[in-house]
């Protein structure tokens, strides 16, 4: 890669000790995207996002680009609420099996809780863990 | 025009922070819309504008048939974890293709093969590719929406 390039074990501080680069590296974000999935779908803005795809009101995959190891890493979502502030939630979809998510893609939902039903609305996510 | 850097053997990962850096997005107006479930409604497909970038950019993306193979190893018996990431990352990246090329590589890799493989063979097609302005203009019985029935393969063709 025609790019500066440091590379180091560790950083250290002058009087508040020592990090390993360890920590700074398996504490990234790998991934991340911001999807307005009102109206036409789109994507406001992402890193290491390919596509998002509108699976139906409420709910939709986010598909990965540089591949995580596996299928177990964290996944973060969150949402936007309602008018009143309150009353609206989100999550990773699993369906039954709890197996959704492979290494390239996760697929989140957002309902109203209150009526227990999907609702389209904003998600913005992220993933961290150890990339293939 | 931004060079992009000799990029082969360069982790994907830090080849994405590259162009994250430094090429615009691209908002595309196209959208594949598939049906991959006869029980589901029909699932539309919305490229990311950074991937985009980086496909219209060239030297930047691996070929997709390495994702296929990481989706092999994934679904076979015993897999826990990937160890053949080094496909994404020392295969020759692929040169830049236009947008259109562009939608046909992100549905290879996006959409599952039963869609792409056959899509014209049935009795309707399974995939259709549009621009956005052609969807229905509200989100309205969402969960309803389906490929029309009345669209042919030579529809598509035209």
């Amino acid at each position: 890669m025609a790019l500066g390039k440091i590379k180091a074990d560790t950083l250290e501080h002058s009087t508040a000790g020592s990090l390993d680069t360890q920590y700074v590296v398996n504490g990234s974000a790998k991934q991340w995207s911001y999807v307005n999935d009102t109206g036409t779908s789109a994507i406001i803005d992402s890193f290491n996002t390919t596509s998002w795809s509108d699976n139906g009101t409420g709910n939709g995959t986010v598909n990965i680009a540089s591949s995580m190891g596996n299928a177990t890493y964290n996944i973060s979502v969150s949402t936007n609420a309602d008018n009143g502030g309150i009353n609206r939630t989100c999550g990773v979809f699993t369906g039954t099996s709890g197996t959704t998510s492979t290494a390239g893609l996760y697929r989140i939902s957002r309902w109203i809780i209150t009526a227990n039903s999907l609702e389209d609305g904003y998600f913005y996510s992220n993933t961290f863990g150890d990339l293939a | 025009m931004t060079v992009t850097p000799e990029f082969q053997g360069t982790h994907l990962w830090d080849r994405l922070c590259w162009a994250k850096e430094n090429l615009e997005g691209h908002q595309s107006d196209y959208r594949v819309v598939y049906e991959d479930s006869l029980d589901e409604c029909a699932k539309i497909l919305v490229p990311d504008p950074n991937w985009m970038a980086c496909a219209l950019q060239g030297g930047i993306l691996p070929p997709v048939e390495v994702y296929h193979e990481l989706a092999k190893d994934e679904a076979s018996e015993g897999f826990t974890k990937h160890t053949r990431g080094y496909l994404l990352h020392e295969t020759k990246p692929i040169d830049a293709m236009t947008e259109e090329q562009a939608i046909e590589y992100l549905i290879m890799k996006d959409c599952p093969q039963s869609v792409w493989r056959d899509y014209d063979s049935g009795n309707k097609p399974k995939m259709v590719i549009c621009r956005k302005e052609q969807l229905p203009a509200t989100r309205e019985w969402r969960n309803a929406w389906k490929i029309s029935e009345e669209l042919t393969v030579t529809d598509l063709a035209a």
